[in-house]
């Protein structure tokens, strides 16, 4: 029976590689449901009124780009695997088997368990549950994606290393293995290797947080405990157990008329600067001045935005966040928000005409909103156009003051949509495609440089990974106003590079999902596309090319000491 | 195409030069170098240390590129993946994976060579009979000893069944056992078709089982032809002759002397002379020659500090070595098989006597699935039994001193 027991173990142990192959492959299983469903549902968008979806593909092509570069690069890996399947598995499964020999995943897991199980100790959360289910989904997700980060990063680079090193290559590469299938295996033994540590990572993240969320026991509570409960236990999956769908105002219509006829009057009136750089100049600082000129409500004034993307015909409500700013420092924000619905209307001539007609308004509370703070107010879904648009207008009513909104953060509306199990799942896929391109990344520097080089490599792409929102920031504002011409140029050359360069290295930030899943926003399939689309075909694809064309010309028998 | 093949390796003006980081010419380590391998020899590449030998070797399998000239393998480029699948390569030092076991290892390998998973099991098992550590197939290789993880980078060569089998120094590390395995193996796989292209320092192993040999020097051909013909000696005559007595030898003497008529008698044949002497002849012309090599030059005699500073240090030294003789001759070996009492010389013969003892004792034949899987069955022998005889002769002859001191 023990011996039975023990060999059944042994068997186990031994197939691990392939129990992890197929729990991959099931992991991708519910991507593939819901890619079908989502095509489905796209289909017949596209059916129903052709010509309407195509002039949305074309005023907007970026998302179909990204659907096309998904399809055509799963196409293409799925047909690199499928015809070189029996030797990247040999080099995928070998490279699994290091990994579990060398306790990288067993590392990992306890690591992972450690930090999660240490959070409830680090963090004194005021026993709101929101709260609590907020920081530990964000936080094992956060630690889980680091750890998979580091892992896919380093582990790829030190295995080629090492192998070339330790010279294992001069056999390996005697056997009839092209040079790009042992990379391509390498990367997806470690793919498939963070993969299947990211699902348990994640079921466990979720089956906690599902704990954590679980009904309340009214029975013992008094009525208005009860009350109370139940109206938190409902928030939860209001605002974070759900996936809304998020949409943000445009910037406000006649903001460039507005320019133009600024520019016209300083030109009747000959104060137009005489070169062009200076031109473009005030341009730009016009353009500024008005666009913060149409967000502000001057006492009794009003701000008005349109707000477009949203799905008509709920019955639910939509959660609007906004954030102001007044003049005097701790001040508020008075008013209110008015929404607005397009109606037919019958005029005096007998015909019908479309026209906005107030429907609902939310009056600022006693003492007024705090500036500078993000505020919430629910809206009813029905509000929302069949065409999907919501207007909305703020009206100041501080007799004193004006009221002004961010042009960059603008108004964002919320809508329920789908629901949190599919949400959390893209959002693990975004993580699996950060994984794939750091792995591909990984490679690349192992195959160009010897160890301590490729690992230095391998820490410059991680920070410049991790900070390049801000160098981007800083180089933009890196700009003086009195540049010579001569200098002017210089500072654009520098500047193109570096935005070209940073633009082609990765970008944690950019793409990643967790900060909207954890507040309860729709990641939308177009996001994961996206991800998709530069993460893992064009970077990674990239990364993993340029590795296996420097591989393929190194001398693998030569010793760079 | 059996034109092409049957020069399985061509080595055409084949010169490698190693630079430094600056790109400047740091070592040449081939130079020149024209060889051809024709199916089914087995061929042997000679020279001192840093000759180029190995420099060779991986320029042939693809893991080096040449400078100039050109390597055909099975008349392609030698990183052709066709190629290769007919390739099998054991390294100078095994270089395999310290984590996995001796079975992964060999199923790895397999798996390179897309190997059905029913086959895979077969040669590896069989593989792993041949080299003799069917004990040890579970444990990493990471444990191994030198001379096993050789064996297992023996096996691991031989997985495909290739037709050109590479070997870098094929019996360093092994047992006098397993280089005898080692050899006989060579022979049979030359006798099925197979060709062989070895690197090595053992002369003897090479005089005995080589057909043609090529002598690197600083990365230049020296010699290269058929064995028996480099060592054929054409200015020399070597007389065979019965058992004679002295008077019949001194008229031989004196007909030689006189060096006329033959007489039918005396067999008259062309000698040779051990392949260490021409090698070493070789070498020493091209050192007189002052050709560079970037590898190990002559060396001088041994450095003087160890050689001692006083005479009385020396004579302190004879004293010791006299009395370890002495005492060594006190115990008189008395049983034959004792194996320390066997001198050291006769060491291949003891253990051939006790490898045909095995192979008498043990009636039962290995069966090998497969005709095709790799090793023919003749050569597989026993080896739990020979374990068992050497732990006999062992424990007999520490008995025997036992009894004695
Ligand atoms: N990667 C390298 N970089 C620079 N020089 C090298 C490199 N590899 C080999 N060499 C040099 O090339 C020469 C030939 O080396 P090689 O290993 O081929 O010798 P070998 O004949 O195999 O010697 P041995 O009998 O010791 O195995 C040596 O001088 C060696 O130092
Ligand atoms: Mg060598």
């Amino acid at each position: 029976m023990r011996t039975k027991f023990l060999s059944l173990c042994r068997w186990f142990i031994h197939r691990l590689p392939e129990v992890l192959l197929v729990c991959f492959l099931l992991s991708l299983l519910p991507l593939v449901v819901f890619v079908a469903e989502e095509a489905v549902a796209q289909a017949t968008a596209a059916w129903k009124v052709p010509g309407e979806y195509f002039q949305s593909v074309v005023d907007d092509p970026v998302p179909a780009l990204a659907v096309v570069a998904c399809v055509l690069g799963t196409a293409v890996l799925l047909f690199v695997l499928w015809r070189n399947w029996g030797l990247i598995w040999a080099v995928a499964r070998k490279m699994i088997v290091e990994g579990l020999h060398r306790k990288v995943v067993l590392v990992l897991l306890v690591f992972f368990v450690l930090l999660v199980l240490s959070l409830p100790f680090l963090l004194k959360t005021e026993g709101s549950v929101k709260s609590q289910v907020q920081i530990v989904l964000l936080y094992s997700l956060i630690v889980a994606m680091v750890l998979l980060s580091l892992v896919a990063i380093f582990v790829s680079a030190a295995s080629i290393c090492s192998e070339i090193e330790r010279k294992h290559v001069q056999i390996t590469d005697t056997k009839p293995l092209r040079r790009w299938q042992f990379l391509l295996g390498k990367w997806f033994g470690t793919l498939v290797m963070c993969a299947a540590v990211l699902f348990v990572m994640a079921g466990a993240t979720y089956a906690l947080v599902f704990y954590l969320a679980r009904p309340p026991d009214y029975s013992r509570m008094t009525a208005r405990e009860a009350e109370k409960a139940r109206q938190e236990y409902e928030g939860l999956f209001e605002e974070i157990l759900c996936a809304r769908r998020s949409a943000k105002s445009l910037l406000p219509p006649g903001v460039d008329e507005a320019v133009e006829e600024s520019l016209r009057v300083l030109k009747a009136r000959g104060d137009l600067p005489d070169s062009r750089r200076e031109r473009k100049r005030l341009r730009e600082d016009l353009w500024r001045a008005h666009v913060l000129l149409a967000l502000t409500a001057p006492p009794g004034g009003v701000v008005y935005w349109k707000i477009r993307g949203l799905k008509p015909g709920g019955d639910g409500a939509l959660s609007v966040r906004f954030k102001g700013y007044v003049n005097t420092p701790g001040g508020r924000l008075l008013g209110r928000w008015v929404v607005w619905v397009k109606r037919p209307m019958k005029l005096e001539s007998g015909e019908t005409q479309e026209r906005l007609r107030r429907v609902f308004r939310v009056v600022s509370p006693e003492g007024g909103w705090h500036a500078d703070t993000r505020w919430a107010i629910a809206v009813p879904e029905q509000c929302v156009g069949e065409d999907g648009t919501l207007y909305l207008t703020y009206e100041n009513m501080n007799p004193d003051e004006s009221a002004g909104f961010d042009p960059e953060l603008l108004v964002e509306v919320l809508q329920e949509d789908k629901t949190f199990f599919p949400n959390y799942y893209r959002s693990l896929v975004v993580v699996l495609c950060h994984v794939a391109l750091l792995a591909a990344l990984g490679l690349m520097a192992g195959s160009v440089f010897s160890f301590p080089v490729a690992c230095l490599v391998v820490v410059f792409f991680f920070v410049i990974g991790l900070m390049g929102p801000w160098l981007a920031h800083f180089i933009e504002l890196s700009r003086f106003a009195d540049y010579t011409q001569f200098e002017e140029y210089i500072w654009m050359g520098l500047h193109g590079s570096l935005k070209a360069f940073l633009s082609v290295m990765p970008h944690f930030g950019k793409y990643n999902p967790l900060g909207d899943l954890t507040d309860g926003k729709l990641i939308p399939w177009s996001a994961v596309f996206r991800a998709g689309a530069v993460m893992l075909y064009v970077k990674g694809g990239a990364a993993l090319l340029i590795g296996m064309y420097f591989y393929a010309r190194r001398e693998l028998a030569r010793v760079i000491v | 195409m059996p034109a092409t093949d049957s020069k399985v390796l061509e080595v055409i003006e084949l010169t490698k030069v190693f630079r430094d980081f600056w790109g400047r010419e740091s070592v040449k380590a081939v130079n020149g170098l024209n060889l051809d391998v024709k199916r089914g020899e087995v061929f042997g590449l000679l020279g001192p240390n840093g000759s180029g030998k190995t420099t060779v070797v991986r320029i042939i399998l693809g893991l080096l590129f040449p400078t100039r000239g050109a390597v055909r393998v099975f008349g392609r480029g030698p990183r052709n993946v066709d190629v290769k699948k007919r390739v099998g390569y054991m390294p100078e030092e095994s270089h395999l994976y310290s984590y996995l076991n001796a079975e992964e290892t060999l199923d790895f390998f397999g798996r390179l060579f897309r190997l059905r998973a029913g086959e895979r099991r077969r040669r590896t098992s069989a593989l792993i009979d041949m080299v003799g550590l069917k004990r040890a197939r579970k444990r990493p290789l990471g444990q191994y000893s030198k001379g096993m993880a050789r064996r297992i980078g023996l096996a691991q060569a031989l997985i495909n069944d290739p037709d050109l089998l590479i070997l870098d120094e094929p019996t360093t590390g092994l047992d006098p056992i397993g280089a005898r395995e080692m050899k006989d193996l060579i022979l049979t796989l030359r006798d099925r078709g197979k060709t062989i292209f070895l690197c090595s320092h053992l002369l003897g192993d090479v005089e005995e089982i080589c057909d043609r040999i090529c002598i690197l020097y600083g990365g230049r051909r020296r010699a290269l032809g058929p064995v028996e013909e480099l060592l054929a000696a054409q200015d020399m005559t070597q007389i065979r002759a019965p058992r004679l007595d002295q008077s019949a030898l001194q008229q031989i003497a004196d007909v030689v002397r006189r060096a006329t008529g033959r007489d039918d008698a005396i067999e008259v044949s062309t000698p040779t002379r051990p392949l260490e002497d021409y090698f070493l002849g070789v070498v020493e012309e091209a050192r007189r020659e002052r050709i560079s090599t970037p590898g190990a030059e002559a060396g001088t005699a041994a450095a003087g500090f160890l050689l001692g500073p006083e005479p009385e240090g020396e004579e302190l030294l004879e004293e010791l070595v006299q009395a370890g003789q002495e005492q060594d001759a006190a115990p008189e070996p008395v049983a034959v098989e004792a194996a320390s009492a066997i001198p050291v010389a006769q060491d291949d013969e003891l253990i051939e006597a006790l490898v045909r003892r095995a192979a008498d004792t043990e009636v039962e034949p290995q069966t090998v699935e497969e005709p095709g899987a790799a090793i023919a069955p003749e050569t597989v022998v026993r080896k739990d039994v020979i374990d068992e005889l050497v732990d006999e002769a062992h424990e007999a002859g520490e008995a025997d001193e036992d009894e004695v001191s």
